[in-house]
């Protein structure tokens, strides 16, 4: 299956001769293009994008700003800089900031497709197993306390998930922009995998704080569990808002969320007549991925719970994750209390 | 800067204070250290349009809070620390939002057609 690079520059015309010249290497990878940061952010939600290549000066979210979340939210993807406004402080700026090269417009295209490839080559520099069971494979890199990434993509469904292990520790998890624990239960869930591995960790901070057996073997009740219950372990399509659905997990997640909501709010003294339903909603994605991106400026961390008014006769507080969850409230609510309650 | 303005960002755990449109044009932001890197270039026109039924929010992140209210004009996010007195904040707020609100409507009306007479 080809990989994807996207490609991200104001300049249509660039962009539309450079997808034409690259399309003879068609058979290594497919060119997606973005005119602007924003846009590249939306397709980076739904497609796993092998490299990106980028301009710095755009309009709306321009290429620093793309880079800062790229190395915040897909720190594995490497970044080929495309500028022609270069001057020794852009680029060790670019370069400190995470990007991988530095090329000055104009350049010439067959320079590009070589870096292109030289870059992809990367992704799998430790090798490649087509058929090594995940479980086993991954339990030596935890023995032999591997610095690695390793791609995994389920041969069944084509969807692809990344692994970040450091010294043999799972630090993170990312399929697509779903990222985390949830990620990690969902991609050691799967059957049949084609495993790429390269030596580096792109992760600085472990992420993942659960011991990787206890993980793992929770991935494999989880596995169990959705077989048990005729549950599918095919990936469904990502959502309008880019959160992916877990199907594998399907027996417990279509539960286990409200329950896990309802035994926080247990917590809470007095009765509890304010609460009126709890429920999935991902309209709210977008709000709330927005929120994230301005948070990044302040080291923000990770939206733990928000209280949203609109005036109405029903508040809402709502609990970004894979699966959006809401809870509806009564304007009479203790929203102080059920926030700091739900983001503890 | 306003006195309002200033009292709110005087509150210990206040981090910072952006007031911006409807259309993500900021008005004015203030920090309390130095202005994060970048911030300037970010495009809030997507999630001034995602606010658009909201009369307050409040957003808290692992290390900070957003608290965000609207008046006739645009938002005013208040970026806080997770430990803020939320309700000192709320009250400030209001009353640099009332201000503010009252400062826009005096350049509006009849009396913006007429010179002042010396």
């Amino acid at each position: 299956m080809p990989k994807k690079v996207l490609m991200v520059d104001d300049d249509r015309i660039l962009l539309k001769l450079t997808e034409n010249k690259l399309k003879k290497l068609k058979d290594s990878f497919t060119l997606l293009t973005a005119e602007d940061g924003q846009q590249a952010v939306a397709i980076l939600k739904e497609n796993h994008i092998s490299l990106v290549l980028t301009d710095l000066h755009m309009p709306r979210m321009d290429g620093f700003a793309l880079l800062a979340h790229l190395s915040e939210n897909y720190p594995d993807i490497p970044v080929i800089i495309l500028t022609a406004y270069s001057s020794p402080t852009s680029k060790k700026n670019a370069l400190e900031r995470g990007a991988a090269e530095y090329l000055e417009k104009p350049f010439v295209m067959e320079e590009l497709s070589q870096k292109i490839i030289a870059r992809l080559a990367k992704e799998s520099e430790g090798g490649v197993l087509q058929t090594v069971p995940l479980e086993m494979f991954l339990q030596l890199v935890e023995m032999e306390q591997k610095t690695c990434t390793i791609r995994v993509t389920n041969k069944a469904s084509g969807v692809k998930g990344v692994l970040f292990f450091k010294n043999g520790e799972l630090y993170d998890a990312r399929i697509r922009n779903a990222k985390g624990l949830q990620s990690a239960y969902q991609i050691l869930s799967w059957n049949q995998v084609i495993l790429s591995i390269q030596d580096t960790c792109a992760v600085v901070t472990k992420q993942i704080k659960d011991n990787f057996q206890a993980i793992l073997m929770e991935a494999m009740r989880l596995k169990d569990e959705a077989a048990e219950t005729g549950g599918s372990t095919s990936e469904s399509q990502p959502t309008r808002s880019g959160n992916l659905n877990h199907p594998e997990l399907s027996q417990s997640h279509e539960v286990s969320p409200a329950v896990d909501i309802r035994s926080k709010l247990e917590k809470l003294e007095g009765d509890k007549k304010w609460l009126k339903e709890i429920f999935h909603d991902d309209s709210w994605d977008i709000l709330t991925s927005e929120a994230i991106a301005l948070g990044r400026f302040f080291k923000a961390g990770a939206l733990k719970c928000c209280y949203m008014n609109t005036g109405g006769a029903t508040d809402h507080i709502v609990l970004p994750a894979e699966k959006t969850m809401v809870i509806s409230v009564t304007t009479q609510s203790p929203h102080d209390k059920i926030l700091q309650v739900l983001s503890e | 800067m306003n006195a309002h303005l200033k009292e709110l960002m005087e509150i210990e755990q206040v981090l910072g204070i952006i007031y911006f449109s409807f259309d993500g044009s900021v008005f004015f932001q203030y920090y309390k250290q130095t202005e994060p890197q970048a911030i300037n270039r970010w495009d809030l026109s997507l999630f001034a349009a995602e606010l658009d039924n909201i009369q307050e929010t409040e957003l808290v992140f692992e290390n900070i809070m957003f608290y965000i209210i609207r008046n006739r004009k645009g938002f005013l996010l208040v970026v806080l620390e997770r430990l803020a007195p939320l309700a000192l904040v709320r009250i400030n707020c209001n009353i640099l939002l009332a201000e503010l609100d009252k400062e826009s409507q005096k350049t509006k009306g009849l009396t913006r057609f007429f010179k002042k007479q010396s």
